[in-house]
């Protein structure tokens, strides 16, 4: 079993270190490839207004202006101080013939398929708030370490 | 007590091979360790690879993937899930190496469901203001933050208090494992006569029930993991794992309780919040409240329509609680208030499904597309769905139509010499949840993917 549980823990290093450096050299050839993938697993056909503001997440997007709104094709959550009268009708991802009483209609899918185009930029993990969680963690595990050698003392008749 | 009496139902612990593997160490740690390795790598994906989350592995395996097979776990088999869950296996983790082991605070003890409807209200209302679900970073922050209460709880107290009075997800899986075809049980005749009660303290086997449970009380599935440790720890055979037909449990509930009953409520509140943000006419409703608030603040207006599809299950069910009374049902408004609420689990799960069943088939395809991407292969095809929008409208339809029977049938038992004139209200209710539910699937949705 310490043997299996050993094994796992190495297969997660290798995961984990290989990925990392992945990451360190994410950014080469990106364009090219960010350019082909969206060519094949998009429909491109939405103007996502975060774009022109060089928004890299949808949601960081909070004051987009009314005008670039009457366009957007992504969720509702990508403008929270849009101006709500905008029109929104055109949320849905395709923008293909939408009837009344019916979802979109499938051959949106079929034909073109894609969920929205990602335009932002690409950006790396935030440090700053993953150490936060793990300071945090850490503080936790801390505290029960040193519960748990406290008690081992209690026990041990130390104080 | 509240002990098993099916004679007639089938008990899974017959089968020696799966009695065994329950039995054996291997279970469920071998589904634990699985599914830890697969979150290790999804938290990873959401907090460190793309931001887009059309192409982000962790998005796609939660969203479209976990999140929508999830209602169906539940209903196959109870909790299950929970005895697999990698918070559940990091906390036992945590608890083996540095947990204190104190007791369960009593306020947990006390409000901790009130706080699993707290934090699912918060989430969903989160969700909706700052984008969670469709930024990968945002459901990895989500997911670390519930990592920091897992270890937070685990330090500290003892068994699973986070998963039992703390977890969103865990509060769901109590209200839908009550229509779960699984139940686990002991035999009355020996738990009557038993000694050791290792089912509940745990022996040199495993150690007692994660969840507090002690099977010879045990009348729910609500709060039972099937992690198997019972199983394990009973020197005396008397468990069995039956399967039952859904929603069986609550005909005859024992001991109903508000807190339930307002999960209940507020997870049709949520399904409603759900599908209406991704409706098409999402953007006329807000549109709507604008005009009447006067602002075009999205969180101000969000947070009203919020309150209104929250408000609106509870209120109805008031509503329902109070005619039923008037109309000669026996007991108290609060006391049908309370015992009715159940009856809206089996629309819930309807609901739940329904709307992700949307996702899973016509964004399915993306798991495939994505975890090629993952492993570095080229995509090349553009088709997402596995499925026309128009069968999976009918395959939802279908589902809320077998929702609104089982929620019907649920409060038809709980009525039991009732009159149907006094049942009225609570039919009239149920059909009114089931058609608002085929109005909203009826019309054109936005994908998360």
């Amino acid at each position: 079993m310490k043997q299996w549980k050993s094994a796992l823990i190495a297969v997660l290093f290798l995961f984990f270190t290989t990925h990392t450096a992945v990451l360190a050299h994410e950014g080469e050839g990106e364009e090219q490839e960010t350019e082909n993938y969206l060519k094949d697993f998009s429909t491109n056909e939405h103007d996502h207004s975060d774009t022109e503001e060089g928004v890299t997440d949808s949601h960081d997007s909070h004051e987009v202006e009314e005008s670039t709104h009457e366009s957007e094709g992504s969720s509702s959550h990508d403008s929270h101080e849009t101006d709500a009268t905008s029109n929104h009708s055109s949320q849905n991802h395709s923008e293909t013939t939408i009837d009344e009483d019916s979802h979109v209609d499938s051959s949106s899918h079929d034909e073109e398929g894609g969920h929205g185009t990602f335009t932002g930029e690409e950006t790396g993990p935030n440090y700053i708030v993953l150490s936060s969680f793990a300071s945090v963690n850490a503080g936790f595990l801390l505290m029960g370490i040193w519960n748990k050698v406290r008690k081992r003392g209690n026990k041990h008749g130390i104080n | 007590m509240a002990l098993t009496s099916k004679k007639s139902s089938f008990d899974l612990l017959s089968i020696p091979i799966i009695k065994k593997f329950i039995k054996s160490k291997w279970y469920p740690g071998i589904f634990q360790w699985i599914v830890l390795v697969f979150f290790t790598v999804i938290v990873f994906e959401l907090v460190a690879g793309t931001v887009n989350s059309h192409r982000n592995f962790g998005t796609t395996m939660t969203w479209v993937l976990w999140w929508p097979i999830i209602p169906i776990l539940f209903i196959a088999m109870g909790r299950f899930w929970c005895a697999i869950c990698p918070f559940g296996k990091l906390s036992d983790i945590i608890r083996k190496m540095v947990g204190s082991e104190r007791p369960m605070p009593k306020f947990l003890r006390k409000y901790g469901i009130w706080l699993i409807d707290l934090f699912f209200i918060a989430i969903t209302y989160s969700d909706h203001v700052w984008g969670i679900v469709e930024s990968p970073r945002g459901s990895g922050y989500l997911l670390l933050l519930l990592v920091t209460m897992v270890v937070a709880t685990s330090v500290f107290y003892e068994r699973r208090t986070f998963c039992k009075t703390l977890c969103f997800l865990g509060g769901l899986a109590g209200n839908y494992s009550r229509s779960g075809a699984l139940e686990l049980r002991g035999t009355a005749e020996i738990c009557r006569t038993c000694k050791t009660q290792s089912c509940f303290k745990g022996s040199e086997q495993a150690e007692g029930c994660p969840m507090f449970q002690f099977v010879r009380t045990m009348d729910s599935s609500a709060e039972c993991n099937i992690c198997g440790n019972c199983v394990k720890n009973c020197p005396n055979d008397s468990i069995k794992l039956h399967v039952r037909v859904p929603t069986k449990e609550l005909w005859t509930l024992k001991n109903p309780k508000l807190e339930h009953a307002s999960l209940a409520a507020v997870i049709m509140g949520i399904v409603f919040v759900q599908n209406i943000t991704m409706l098409e006419i999402w953007g006329q409703i807000l549109e709507t409240i604008s005009i009447i608030t006067g602002t075009s603040n999205y969180v101000v207006n969000f947070t009203i329509a919020f309150i209104i599809s929250m408000a609106l299950p509870i209120l109805l069910l008031l509503g329902a609680a109070k005619l039923a009374t008037l109309l000669g049902m026996p007991n108290t408004i609060k006391k049908n208030f309370i015992l009715f609420g159940y009856a809206f689990i089996p629309l819930d799960l309807a609901g739940h499904l329904g709307h992700n069943l949307f996702h899973i088939i016509t964004e399915g395809k993306a798991i495939w597309f994505n975890s090629l991407v993952f492993i570095g292969k080229e995509v090349t095809s553009v088709d997402l769905s596995l499925a026309s929008t128009s069968t999976v409208q009918l395959l939802q339809y279908l589902i809320i139509t077998i929702g609104f029977l089982g929620s019907s049938y649920t409060a038809y038992k709980m009525g039991k010499k009732a009159s149907f004139k006094a049942m009225m209200p609570y039919y009239g209710l149920m059909l009114l949840l089931g058609i608002i539910n085929i109005y909203l699937f009826s019309l054109p949705m936005s994908h998360r993917v």
